[in-house]
This record gives C-alpha cells, structure tokens and sequence, in this order.
C-alpha cells in the first residue's frame, strides 16, 4: 500500500505514534481489527527494543503477558520465540501468585517483532518522527512529521514512551533524548499543552552494560533457568510458511520441547561492598538526583544504587544480578546498578564489585527525565477526554515496564480502530484481570510514580492466576472479534474439558476411598495417583484442573466479591453529574471526585477519602439524576 | 446479585425485647432455615425457636416476613423480635452473618428503600440527610471513643495489620529481590499478639454493658469477719443467717440495691479459708467461682484482730486482678488498720456493720469506683454498638483463620487474604486504608529494586 501522505480525503483509521512496546501492540491490534494502520517511528532499528532489563514477565507482570496473549496480542509469542532463559517465578508460594519470566535476546526480539509488523495485512510501517498534532474542534485529525508530511487519521494513539521532552543525566553531563544516543520529542509536549493535556515530569534509570569477557565470573553463584520452560503464549496458529527464517527453528525446538534457550544462557549473582558505598556516598553530591538536577519523580521499586545506599544505610550489601543481553553479543546487562552518578564514579564503583573488577564498561549507566500525561484524562478505553480520537498508551501514560506498556498498546488498538469503523468500544474491568486492574488505577486514581503492576493490587488475585488467561477472557474474545476460530474452538474445549473433569475429581473416590478433589486438597499433588486419562490431558489443563479445586472455596468467595464490583461498575455516572450541590457530602470528598470524575460507582468507591456513606449519597443522587433526565426525555 | 443485609432495629442495651432487621433475598430462606417456617404469610406474626446453622436453640422470636416490593425498603424484609439480652442478639446475628448477610453501613436501609422506589424523589435530599447523619453518629461515637482509646488501639491495631500484609507482599511481588527472609512465625506470634488485643478491647465493650446489667459486686474474706453483717447493713435486713461460728454462710447469697444510678447484685459467699469439712470445702469452691465472675470485690477483714491472715492463693490473686474495696469491719472493736502489701494498694475504709457507722463514706467510695470501671463517663467512652463488637469479632475469626491457614502452610496469598479481610472490618469503624498505604509500609521497609 501506498504511504498516504497530505491526504485529508483519505484518512487512515489509526495512525499509531511510535513502535516501541505499546506502539506494537496497537498498531498490530488495529489491523487484526480490520483498521487501516499506519505506524509511525523515529528509527525502525529500535522498534520493540527492552531499553532496559532484557528480560518479559516477572511478578504480576508475567500475568499480564498472559492475558495480552488471551486477548489477541503479540508481546507472549514474540517473548517465547526469543527467549533464552524461562523461569517460573514463586514456585514455593501458591499458584496463584506464581508467574513466567524469561530473559530475552533482545535484537531477536526487535527484529521477530519488526518482521510480524512487516508482515501484518492493513499495516504501514514508516520512519518519521511525530511531531505534532492535527486537532480540529477538539477532535483529533492526524499528526505532522518530520519533513513536514502531514499524515491523517480518523484516529490517532500516541505511544512515545520516555521520548516527550526527554533528558539523559550521567553526572553533571546532560543531554536530550529518550534514550541514550537516541533523539527526544520534542514539539508534541508544546502541542499537548496548547490542546490543554497536562503533562508532569517521572524519572527512571538504567545501570551499565558490561563486555561479558571482561567479567570474572569464577565464584560468582550461578542462575540457571528452569528445565521446563513456562511460556507465556498460550496458542500458535500460524503455520511454518507463515514465520520468520529465525522462528521456524526455534518452533521444531519448541515443538520438540526443547526449547532454545531454556537452559542456553545463565545469569549470574554478585552483590556490592563496603567499599562500593563508600564511594557512592563519597560521591552523591556528583548526581543529579541529589543535587537537585532531577526533578521528576523515580519508581520506588527500581531506585538507583545511591537511593538504595542512602535510604537503607543500614544494609551493607546490595545485590547485583548479571544478564546477557542475547546470544549473538557479549552484551551483559548489570540490573540493580541503575545509576547517573559520573562515569569515572560508575567505574569506581564496579571495580569495588566482585567479578567486575577489571569489567568494560561498553554502554553507561544514565538516568532519563521525561514528560507524561496524567492518565486520569483518559477514559477506560484510554482515549482522551479533551481531544476526542486521541489516544494515550504506554509510558507517556505515567507507568513503566515493557508489559505494561504493551497491555495499554493493545487495549488502545482495539478501541481507536473500533473506534474508527464505527464499532462499540472494549472496556476491560477490575474484576476480569491484572489489564482491568491496570487500566483501572491509570484511570482512576492516576499516577505519583511511575505505575508498575503488583499483584496486591489486584483486590481478588486468586482469580487471576496465569493459567486461567485465556478462559477469563473467552467472552471477551469472541465478542470482540480477537481470536482466530480455530482458536476460540481450541480455548472453548479446554475450558469444557476443565469443568468436566473437575466435576469428575469432586465426585471419583480414589482407592484410599476419599474423592480425589478433597486429597488435591489436603496432600500434595505428586503423591496422588490420578487415573490414567488425567495425565494425558495437556499440561496447563491438568493445572487448572487442580488450581480450581484447591482453592475451590476462596475462588468461590472471591467471584461473589468481584460480582459486588461489577455491580457497581454497571451503574456508570455520566459526565455532566455535578457533585457540588450534594448536601451531606463533604468537602475534600467533592474536591477529590470533581478533580478525577470517576465514570462509575464503582471507581469513585476506590478513589481514597472517599467513604461508603459518600458513595451511599452519590448513589442516591446518581439515582434521581437518572430518572430527572428520563422524565425530562419523554 | 443484592447482597442481604442486618441491624438492629432497636436500642443497643438490656431491653425487654430487641428487633433485628434483615433485608435482602436471603429473608426466606433465613425465615425456612433459622426458624423452621416455610412460606410463612406476609405480614403474619409467627412464635418459633430461632435455631443457629449449628442447630443450636439461641432464642424463641417472633418474625414477620415483608415480601419484595411491600416492605420498608422494598426488599424481601424479614424481623426478628428476640428477647432483649445483648448476648442473644450477638449469637443471632453473628449467626446471620454466618448464613451470608452483611452489617448494613449506617442508613443503608433508608438508602435501599429510596433506590427503590419506596421514598419518593423530592426525599432523595432528605435521604441523604439521613445517611449523612447517621455516619456522622458513628463517626462521632468513634471520634467520642478516640478519648477513650478505642480508636486509638484500632488504628493501631490497623497499622499492625498493614505492617504484615507489606512483609508478605513484599515477599509475594518481589521474589527475586534481596529481602530479609520471611519469619512465618514471626508473623503468628503478631498476630497472636494482636488478638489478644482485640479481646482485651472486647472485654472493654463487656464492661459498657455494666450499663445494661448489674455490676456484680461480690464479698470475700475470712470466715466471721463480718461480710453476712455488712452484706445486711447494706441489704436494710436480716437475710444471711449471722453466726458468731466460722463458716455460717455456706452457700451464696444475692441481693439488689441500687446505689447512686447504677444497680448493683451484692452477692455474699462463705468464708474462705483452709477449711476441713466437706460440706464447708463445697462452699469455698462455691466462693471462688463467685470471685472470678465478679466485677468489684469488698475485701472484708476484721480490724479488731492486729494481724489478719491472707486469704487464699486463689483469692489473693483475683483480688490483685480486680477492682477492690478493702473493708476493715468491726472498727467499733479496735483500730489495727492494716493494708496488705500488694503492688498497687487497694482504696480501704474502716467501718461498723453492727453500730452502721462508716457506711454512707463506704457508698461514697463504692460508686466512685464504680464509676471508675464503667469509665469516667460511662454513657460515651467505651460505648461500642453492636455494629462495633460484631465487627471486632469477624476480625477475630479472620485473624484465627490466619492463624489456622499458616499452621496448614497454604500459600501466603490465602492468609494474607485473611489479612485483608480483618483490616477490611477495622476499615469500616474508623476509615479505610487502601493498598497505596500497604506500599508506603512495603517501599519504606524493604529494599526493593532488583
């Protein structure tokens, strides 16, 4: 297809700005939507790319690329295809919080990702960066680009990640761009701020890179991955001719449960010294963070080594974990040493290390500054609620994390090109998974450090465990178009197939004479002796089997708790309800939901300092709104 | 899916009769299963026995069943009329609580009858009004409470409880992170320490019910100090048998007078000491189980006798544990004015039951301290509503879950659910806390950043 460019006549349905993890998502989402995409980015080498750790999943993440998978997108298959080490994190807790991680090669995965937009139907693929918006009566028309191309769309989803605005800080040196040695953009922040979207400043870092053979890895403990892997995308459809050169290999691998690079690559283990923060609190005069230089607020789960040094001085040693980057480079990734203290400082400080005493430092450690929207101005499908088209996803929505980025990717890909050719709108809920409880909290309650997902944050996480995905969100994916048939077939039968033969282990007595479900529930699984057919069933059936009547009891507790929300987020609260005249209601409490406008009953009862009595009297008022407007109606 | 809901209908308190109001779908069933009556007809009083879901008889009550659309709240309302006695009440509604109703939020019923049509639109103010009120109350008794500690030892008991939930999250979201290893009976131990907390809070609340039920004021001593004498001085006449004999009164005795606002049950026991007949060892056993039920104790010697022994081990260290007035009879007959030697010196007052003389003084000191145990001003501090000590006791059960699901070693995320679910009940008395404040502990305890 031809690049459209200057034609207001003939709009695209969504033009996609950037193609990192979020941009992906979108724009891939769009065209299975049957959308007309086009995808936008500043340079095609880094479409996709980890600019951090190199590695997908991890606690309550991991869930998340489940359920992207369950839901249609890219981000699980294109993690499994390129991943070198698998490891299912929490294995000594329940099932319910256990979650895949994988290390990644991460040009495998640019380039796997780069050639799946390469091949989807209805999507253009173009290098040029964004740099401002066409907005015509509060609604958004299509963005303006270097060279001043003009390219239109009926909508438009801006995922720029930490580019708006951005600075790298190493020491006293400072210098533009998202990324180190990568560009910034800089006219949309001016763009947003003159269509009125407000915009606030995070922070994030990054430690540095090492050349593996200067590492000493002797005596260093080893991490190795597990033997068999976890993966994370749940079905594969596609047939041989249909992949990359790159992916046909590993398939026969996976296919052969062999999977490359379950047990390719190991990470190691080291941990800093006295010495070590020595010299960072020699030093912490030199960083931008404490002299003031950064402004923007940093993730408190991923502090910098001199945060870590100075808040918890009372601990002498921190741990440093050591990744390759992939297995075509001796790239090692250094993760717990984020830093921006000055490069010379960064050396020091790795020589006081263990095994990275004579390391090469081939990239900086830096830290980055950059702008994002609060996302409390977006509605659940994550379109604007000032500039209608416009759509928010990814790290400009104030979060962090590759799959976070990417569930926002996914979701705004849906809506905006449903948007576009006129179909009802995807809201995904607190009560149906971790994407829900994400999309919640950005909407809701908004932002005051980048937002990453744990799974306390979920209110019943019992009945979000990885495996139980894609039967979650069966509903959804039919109803929305997301699945191939074959595959909603496939998920359809699994799912019978679970209920079946819960329905059997309830109500078969095995030899000792008590029913298989009341023994999963009181001795381990391997001492059961299941019935023959049972083994034969797939792997994550038979997990899901035993998930469910482990925890039969609370998993029943917890659906009746999260029908409570659903309720409540059925009673939506249009925009034009005023909560300034409510007698009854107290003042912080009306500033608070005048500020965010929850658009139910539901988010406004989990916005804090707003009490079961506040919600009782909005009820009771949301009430009498309703029925005055219906009578003024007929 | 509506959820049913419980209150109390009628003043919290010793009553002739309390009202508890059920509205929700589950007033048939609660009406089949609680009270054996199937299908009773609308609006019809029925006599049956309330019968627990452990098939125990806690009351015999009146119901009447409102059906859907004709009751207050226009929900199927069923009303238990059960006698007025606050341990009935609790035993039927935890009850309630156990066949899947909830506590109402104060004014939610008024709220259900308006969503449902049963109060008219103009009202909704009104409504609101009401419900306002009604939090402001509960508020107001909790902020009431704040004074008298209450509060202050749920908020801190809240803290405890969000405090353990940061360890365990932290535990649970951050696996590969360096985190001091988890001390899973650490945990116990604080939890164990915080339900005894809450049962001393418990036992608090007991004490606001002095208001509704007699304080038990009991006589202890050694035989013929003169307790029969004193116990008739106050009684106004001859009702214990007096005997100049050690060990006349040998079963117990009861009697009501009201002192000052407050009913009082005098109960005078038989004089304890290493006694050798049988019928007498019967009493003494009789007596100790009357001075462990006791709420205040009138510790009467002989204060004509210049050293009087000590009681009993038993007594000695119930009336260490209990609010004591150390009488000193017979003052007509001498003057040794002896005062043990305990850590914190019991009040004493020199009196004569037989010449009356001391006993307007003795009342003095007597209503003062029993001033002293319903609280200072016993109307308002330490008032916890039913609402409140129903509350406090799902938290309990919850936190004895988490005790049981750790000994069973079930995943942490199945006890830290229990977690949630006590603090989730502390929340509703003195205001919620959300999962960012679990993380503000998280962030500021442990070092997180892999």
């Amino acid at each position: 297809m031809t690049l459209r460019v200057n034609t207001p006549s003939k709009p695209y349905d969504v033009i996609v700005c950037g193609a990192g993890h979020a941009g992906c998502e979108a724009a891939i989402a769009a065209s299975k939507q049957g959308a007309d995409v086009l995808l936008l980015t500043g340079n095609l080498d880094t479409i996709a790319q980890m600019s951090c750790n190199p590695a997908i999943g991890g606690q309550g993440k991991g869930q998340i690329v489940r359920e992207i998978d369950a839901l249609g997108g890219e981000m699980a298959l294109n993690a499994d295809f390129t991943a070198i080490q698998f490891k299912l994190l929490n294995t000594s807790k329940g099932k319910a919080v256990q979650a895949p991680r994988a290390q990644c090669d991460k040009k495998a995965y640019q380039l796997r990702m780069k050639h799946v937009l390469e091949q989807q139907p209805n999507l253009t693929l173009f290098q040029s960066m964004v740099d401002g918006l066409i907005v015509q009566k509060s609604s958004c028309k299509g963005v303006t680009s270097s060279m001043g191309l003009h390219f239109y769309g009926k909508t438009v989803i801006v995922t720029t990640g930490t580019f708006l605005q951005a600075s790298t800080h190493i020491g006293q040196s400072k210098s533009e761009g998202g990324r180190l040695g990568d560009h910034s953009a800089k006219g949309l922040s001016a763009h947003f701020i003159k269509h009125g979207i407000e915009l606030r400043r995070f922070k994030t870092g990054t430690p540095p890179r090492l050349l593996g053979n200067s590492i000493n890895f002797d005596g260093l403990d080893e991490q190795s991955g597990d033997k068999n892997p976890s993966k994370f995308a749940f079905y594969d459809s596609r047939s041989d001719s249909e992949m990359f050169h790159v992916e046909q290999n590993r398939r026969w691998a996976i296919k052969n449960n062999q999977v490359l690079g379950s047990n390719l690559v190991k990470c190691f283990l080291t941990s800093t010294t006295e010495t070590t923060h020595k010299h960072i609190n020699e030093n912490l005069h030199l960083s931008p963070l404490y002299k003031g230089d950064i402004v923007g607020t940093g993730p408190r789960y991923c502090p910098s080594i001199e945060d870590k040094v100075v808040r918890f001085s009372n601990k002498d040693s921190h741990r440093i974990h050591l990744e390759p980057e992939g297995v075509n480079t001796d790239e090692w990734y250094i993760n717990g040493l984020s830093t921006c203290l000055p490069f010379e400082i960064q050396q020091k400080v790795l020589k006081s290390i263990p095994g990275l005493e004579n390391a090469k430092i081939i990239r900086p450690a830096y830290a980055v500054e950059y702008d994002y929207a609060p996302p409390t101005q977006l509605n659940k499908c994550l379109e604007s609620l000032l500039i209608k088209s416009l759509f928010f996803a990814g790290q400009i929505n104030g979060t962090s994390g590759y799959e976070e980025a990417a569930a926002q990717g996914l979701i705004a890909g849906i809506n905006a090109s449903r948007s576009a050719l006129g179909l009802d709108s995807l809201s995904i809920y607190r009560n149906e998974g971790y994407i829900g409880v994400l999309i919640d909290d950005l909407t809701t309650k908004g932002v005051t450090e980048p937002y990453r997902m744990f799974t306390s944050r979920a209110e019943h996480r019992l009945l979000f465990n990885h495996g139980s995905a894609e039967h979650r969100f069966l509903l959804k994916s039919q109803a929305y178009n997301l699945h191939s048939r074959s595959r909603r077939e496939n998920i359809r039968n699994q799912l019978q197939t679970t209920d079946t033969w819960i329905k059997t282990l309830e109500t078969t007595k095995a030899e000792s004479g008590i029913t298989y479900a009341h023994q999963i529930k009181s001795v381990s699984e391997l001492e059961i002796l299941f019935p023959e057919s049972f083994h034969q069933l797939p792997r994550s059936v038979q997990d899901e089997v035993i998930y469910r009547i482990t925890y039969d009891g609370y998993l029943k507790r917890e659906i009746a708790a999260a029908k409570r929300i659903k309720n409540a987020e059925n009673l939506e609260i249009p925009p034009s309800f005023s909560y300034n005249s409510l007698p009854g209601l107290r003042t912080e409490c009306m500033e608070k939901l005048n500020q965010l406008k929850p658009s139910t009953l539901g988010q406004a009862s989990r916005i804090s300092g707003v009490n079961p009595a506040d919600i009782s009297i909005i009820h009771i008022y949301l009430e009498r709104f309703t029925k005055l407007q219906k009578d003024e109606g007929d | 899916m509506i959820e049913t809901i419980i209150a109390l209908a009628t003043p919290a308190g010793e009553s002739a009769l309390a009202v508890i109001r059920i509205s929700g779908p589950l007033s048939h069933i609660i009406a089949k299963e609680a009270c054996d009556c199937t299908n009773p007809t609308p609006r019809k009083t029925y006599l049956v026995d309330y019968q627990s879901s452990d098939g125990e008889t806690l009351d015999q009550v009146v119901i009447t069943l409102f059906n859907k659309g004709k009751s207050y709240t226009g929900e199927d309302s069923l009303e238990i009329s059960c006698h007025g006695n606050p341990l009935i009440i609790e035993l039927i509604s935890k009850d309630l609580m156990n066949r899947g109703c909830r506590i109402a939020q104060p004014g939610e019923f008024t709220k259900q009858a308006f969503l449902n049509g049963k109060i008219d639109l103009p009202q909704a103010e009104s409504v609101a009004q009401i419900i306002a009120a009604k939090n402001e109350q509960s508020l107001a008794l909790a902020q009431r409470n704040l004074k008298g500690k209450l509060s202050n030892k749920l908020l801190s008991i809240q803290k405890d409880i969000l405090g353990l939930q940061a360890s365990i999250e932290a535990h649970i979201d951050f696996p590969e992170d360096d985190l001091i290893k988890e001390d899973h009976n650490k945990y116990q131990q604080n939890v164990k320490t915080i339900i005894k907390e809450l049962e001393t809070l418990l036992l608090q609340a007991n004490r606001t019910k002095l208001l509704a039920k007699n304080i038990r004021v009991v006589l202890a001593g050694l035989p013929n100090v003169g307790k029969s004498s004193l116990f008739n001085a106050l009684a106004g006449k001859n009702r214990a048998l007096i005997h100049s004999d050690a060990g006349t009164t040998r079963d117990y005795l009861e009697f009501d007078i009201k002192i000052g606002k407050y009913w009082i049950t005098l109960v005078d026991t038989a004089g304890v000491h290493n006694a050798s007949e049988e019928i007498e060892l019967a009493g003494i056993e009789m007596s100790l189980e009357q001075a462990e039920e006791a709420d205040l104790f009138l510790w009467v010697i002989d204060n004509s006798v210049p050293h009087p022994s000590e009681l009993p081990k038993d007594f000695t260290k119930l009336i260490q544990s209990k609010p004591t007035l150390l009488i000193r009879n017979k003052s007509d007959l001498g003057e040794n004015d002896w005062i043990p030697n305990y850590k914190k010196t019991p009040k004493a007052i020199n009196i004569s039951s037989t010449e009356k003389s001391g006993l307007k003084q003795f009342e003095r000191l007597l209503l003062e301290l029993i001033q002293e145990i319903t609280g200072v001003d016993a109307e308002n501090e330490y008032l916890v509503s039913v609402r409140h000590e129903l509350l406090i006791k799902n938290c309990l059960d919850e936190l004895n879950h988490f005790l049981q699901k750790s000994k069973e070693k079930v995943g942490e995320e199945i006890t830290s659910l229990h977690l949630s679910e006590a603090r989730e009940k502390l929340d509703m008395m003195i205001g919620r806390k959300t999962n960012e404040d679990m993380l503000d502990i998280l962030f500021g305890e442990f070092c997180i950043g892999k």
